[in-house]
């Protein structure tokens, strides 16, 4: 496995985070209007959470 | 942000980020994307962009500031966005020109809050020319206060005017929420502080439940409510009682608080204007003034200067409250020299009120005795100097019970006219409880004698 400064892994974590939330928001709104956008999100919003939790394992090994 | 149509450049090189972003931004004009540092050179040769959002780290490290100087030199607005948490990196982002800098996670709240910035920063030479015309001044410090205003009417922190009465503390307050993002669309509530006592200023200002006290009828809605959204503006802030700024600090810490005898809160989004004549520092120091509360209402200072120190405006004051009466009046060289030379007190104000009471006069030019007459009249409570000169009735009473007599005197006309409002005559002598009271004392004193 890679080794990673923390500060590289806040930001990864945050950006994640970013990711997720812009994306769920788009979905929450646009889910009827507009599907083909929904639709290329969704997957990658899938990927996002499992960078994410792998994200937050290195992170919660770090703390140990 | 209004809907104005903006060529928008997002450099972003994760996938769903930059999606999300450009879905978000397509309302607001025409978005490019570019996933690594060598797209959005590539971008910048053939398109001209306003505004460009840029991720910090791309292909490597901190790559996306490898393009700030570009985007700089062709004057495009540029916004951070990073997950970085390191002060380091802000800061060099600053230094190498961005204009703003969004921490991820974001909200929409905060990319609304960028753009709205933005929007502001392109209005920025309008609204300052807007400020310069508004206060008439070509004065160099002026100038450059004028221009923190413009920096405060970006922010939504918390803004404290100071300045001598009559130097136009309202007037700026009035401005700024017209030119305020998003708080114009809202209302602006004032209060004076000075015009109330302890307890109607805390009803005024947090409302009330029907029979919360004698006298409450009906619920009222206090200011802090109305201001909802809006801009809220405490003038003579120095004379709120103590009692009441610990309640208020509450809340505009935490942008909530109970009426008085209610049990439900009540939340409200307002902005902060306050304005005070005083020395807050020396209100503290004197236990007047609560110190947090200070640290809450300071984010932004502006302070307006005196008119008798900024005499090179004076031409153009005359000249603007001159065009605004019916009548046109002209001064004679003596005049035209005492207006210039005169230390104006009561500052713009007082400049105005000269000028409207002479355009009512029946002379068409005005001569210095006229002037002189009315200014005498203006500032007949302020003793010149020739006028504090040894007489009989210090000879009478001695020096200190003079002074002592002096004093009283002009309590009590200032108390007469404010129709016996001490808290105002307080603010316009610009004395403490403690003095006031102790003057009352005296003047029991020269009753007897």
């Amino acid at each position: 496995m890679k080794n990673i400064s923390s500060d590289d892994l806040c930001h990864d974590i945050n950006s994640s985070l970013s990711a997720l939330l812009s994306s769920l928001e788009i979905i929450k709104e646009e889910w009827k209007t507009n599907p083909e956008l929904v639709d290329r999100l969704l997957p990658l919003s899938v990927e996002k959470i499992h960078q994410l939790q792998a994200q937050m394992q290195k992170f919660n090994q770090s703390l140990k | 942000m209004k809907k104005i149509l903006l060529n928008l450049l997002v450099v972003e090189d994760d996938l769903l980020s930059r999606l999300s972003l450009k879905a978000r931004l397509e309302c607001y004009g025409w978005v490019n994307e570019a996933s690594s540092k060598s797209e959005a050179i590539a971008a910048l040769e053939v398109h001209r962009f306003d505004l460009a959002f840029v991720d910090l780290d791309l292909e490597h490290h901190l790559a996306g500031l490898e393009i700030l100087s570009s985007l700089k030199a062709l004057g495009i607005y540029i916004v951070i966005l990073s997950g970085r948490e390191e002060e380091s990196v802000v800061e060099k982002a600053y230094q190498l020109g961005a204009n703003d800098f969004l921490n991820k996670p974001f909200t929409q709240t905060g990319l609304e809050r960028v753009l709205a910035k933005f929007e502001a920063h392109l209005n920025r030479d309008q609204s300052l020319q807007k400020l310069k015309l508004a206060f008439l001044t070509n004065d160099s410090s002026m100038e450059a206060e004028l221009a923190s205003v413009h920096q405060a009417m970006l922010s939504q922190r918390p803004i404290l005017i100071t300045g001598e009465s009559g130097t136009g503390k309202t007037y700026l307050a009035k401005f700024i929420h017209q030119l305020s993002q998003p708080f114009s669309q809202g209302p602006f509530v004032h209060l004076n502080c000075a015009e109330f006592s302890e307890s109607l200023i805390e009803a005024e200002l947090f409302g009330h439940e029907k029979g919360a006290f004698t006298g409450a009828h009906k619920k009222k809605k206090g200011l802090l409510e109305l201001a909802h959204e809006g801009i809220l503006f405490l003038d003579e802030i120095a004379c709120m009682p103590l009692a009441v700024q610990k309640k208020l600090l509450k809340a505009i810490e935490e942008k909530c608080f109970y009426p008085l005898g209610a049990e439900v809160v009540v939340h409200s989004n307002f902005r902060l204007i306050s304005a005070t004549c005083e020395d807050l520092s020396q209100k503290m120091t004197d236990g007047e003034f609560r110190s947090d509360l200070f640290f809450r209402i300071e984010g932004f200072n502006l302070h307006l200067k005196p008119l008798r120190e900024r005499r090179s405006d004076l031409s153009l004051l005359i000249a603007h409250f001159m065009k605004l009466g019916e009548r046109r009046i002209a001064f004679d060289s003596d005049a035209k020299e005492l207006l210039m030379s005169y230390q104006w007190p009561g500052n713009v104000r007082e400049l105005q009120r000269v000028i409207e009471v002479l355009q009512t006069k029946d002379f068409g030019i005005v001569s210095a005795l006229d002037l002189q007459r009315l200014l005498q009249k203006s500032t007949k409570s302020a003793k010149t100097e020739s006028s504090v000169l040894p007489n009989d009735e210090i000879a009478d009473l001695g020096l200190k019970n003079y002074i002592e007599k002096m004093e009283v005197d002009i309590v009590n006309n200032v108390l007469k006219k404010n129709n016996n409002k001490v808290r105002k005559t307080l603010t316009d002598l610009k004395i403490s409880n403690n003095s006031f009271y102790r003057i009352l004392e005296n003047a029991k004193k020269f009753e007897r004698l």
